[in-house]
């Protein structure tokens, strides 16, 4: 007897959306895209004005099970990577207040139909946020389980239809020397660029955040966007986006330009493939200090393991 | 042990004149092996010397390049010429 056991993303075919309703969706979000592409990208606020978009009112997405308590949201808004601000993890947050959120603009081109400067708040009136709570699995060996607030990348992508040509995506973020006292540090090769292939930010999994725990994002945790990929190790999940491009060139990424035996283009987690100075076959999870074990592409195999079939050649794990 | 401090002399004003006064330490590194300072810094940060790195690390990195060997060169002359009073 076969048993058939549907995997995290399978839904029945009568769950699925009428093919009309998705065309008439996608046909008034790419009629809005260009009307904010005519008018300037939509209508910046003035600086200081709070987000259009309430991140509070977002639902949470039920597919996306952490298997884990939340981490305590103080732990996640005070203890940060974001080399920007400074090297001390536990002083970003303080100075990362200086950053200006508003107005912000994310700019999504290259490789695309219809390139498009995004206002943020335009952009996020015309989006259905939603929550979903993700691991993340820092490259030196902590994790927390954080509640994110935000919409699909693929969801942008589909804006502003990438190229069949479009082989990979390029996040690269802020880098604002008046409010950044991180970017003196001149030996290090700003600014942060991330990417991906074009099939990963397709991903169901690959999201924008804008918010956390039904907040806006703070600025230590990458406001006012920032990209997850959450089976790939923290550094690949670009903070303060602000500008998205499509290319057929597969990117050389900040860290991968410093050390790249240590943090390579894909950085998939990987607990049997140990950092060259640590093991990354457990974890330290904020918050409780307790040590568990680092499950493969961070317990996600089952929504990403198929991206990387006939890529064994790839140092996929670091 | 004074030849040694000459030695790093000779390499403060070679630094200096190829890569100019300006130049920090930090980059000078950068140029020579990209991922040295990362790596010194997760070395020292792992070991739990966060505020090390920040208040002592980072501001030697931002220091002109040619000070950290001019700076050994003349603690090593200062050493040596000590050692032979002795």
């Amino acid at each position: 007897m076969l048993i058939k056991r549907p995997r995290g993303w399978e839904l029945p075919e009568s769950a699925a959306t009428p093919e009309a309703l998705v065309m008439g969706r996608r046909k008034s979000l790419g009629l809005a895209a260009g009307l904010l592409a005519a008018a300037g990208a939509g209508p910046a606020l003035a600086q200081g004005a709070a987000p259009a978009a309430d991140p509070m009112a977002a639902a949470r997405n039920p597919r996306y099970q952490p298997g884990r308590d939340l981490t305590p949201e103080r732990d996640v808004t005070t203890y940060n990577n974001y080399y920007e601000f400074g090297v001390d993890d536990k002083r970003i947050h303080r100075a990362a207040q200086r950053l200006p959120l508003r107005p912000w603009r994310l700019k999504v081109d290259g490789m695309v139909e219809r390139p498009i400067e995004f206002d943020i708040d335009g952009l996020l009136r015309m989006l259905q946020l939603e929550e979903r709570v993700y691991r993340l699995r820092c490259v030196e060996a902590w994790a927390m389980t954080i509640p994110w607030t935000g919409f699909q990348l693929s969801t942008l992508l589909g804006l502003v239809n990438p190229l069949a040509s479009a082989k990979y995506v390029t996040f690269e973020t802020a880098a604002i020397p008046a409010v950044m006292p991180g970017l003196r540090q001149s030996w290090y090769p700003w600014p942060y660029l991330e990417g991906c292939t074009i099939e990963e930010a397709r991903n169901d999994l690959s999201f924008l955040a804008v918010g956390l725990y039904g907040k806006a994002l703070p600025p230590q945790n990458g406001a006012p966007i920032r990209v997850l990929f959450p089976w790939k190790y923290g550094f690949k999940s670009g903070k303060s986006i602000v500008r998205i491009t499509l290319t057929d060139q597969r990117p050389v990424c900040f860290w991968e330009r410093l050390q790249n035996q240590e943090y390579g283009f894909w950085a998939n987690v990987n607990p049997e493939v140990p950092h060259p100075r640590w093991s990354q076959a457990t974890e330290r999870v904020i918050g409780s200090n307790e040590r568990v074990p680092t499950r493969l592409f961070n317990g996600y195999a089952e929504q990403v393991a198929g991206l990387y079939t006939g890529l064994a050649n790839e140092r996929l794990w670091a | 042990m004074i030849g040694l401090g000459a030695l790093f002399l000779v390499g403060a004003a070679s630094v200096a004149g190829i890569f100019g006064l300006g130049m920090s330490f930090g980059t000078f590194l950068y140029r020579l092996v990209p991922g040295f300072v990362p790596w010194l810094q997760s070395l020292v940060q792992r070991h739990g010397w966060t505020n090390a790195w920040s208040d002592v690390g980072v501001p030697l990195m931002d220091a002109p390049a040619w000070l950290p060997p001019l700076l050994i060169g003349l603690v090593l002359i200062l050493l040596g010429w000590a050692r032979r009073r002795a």
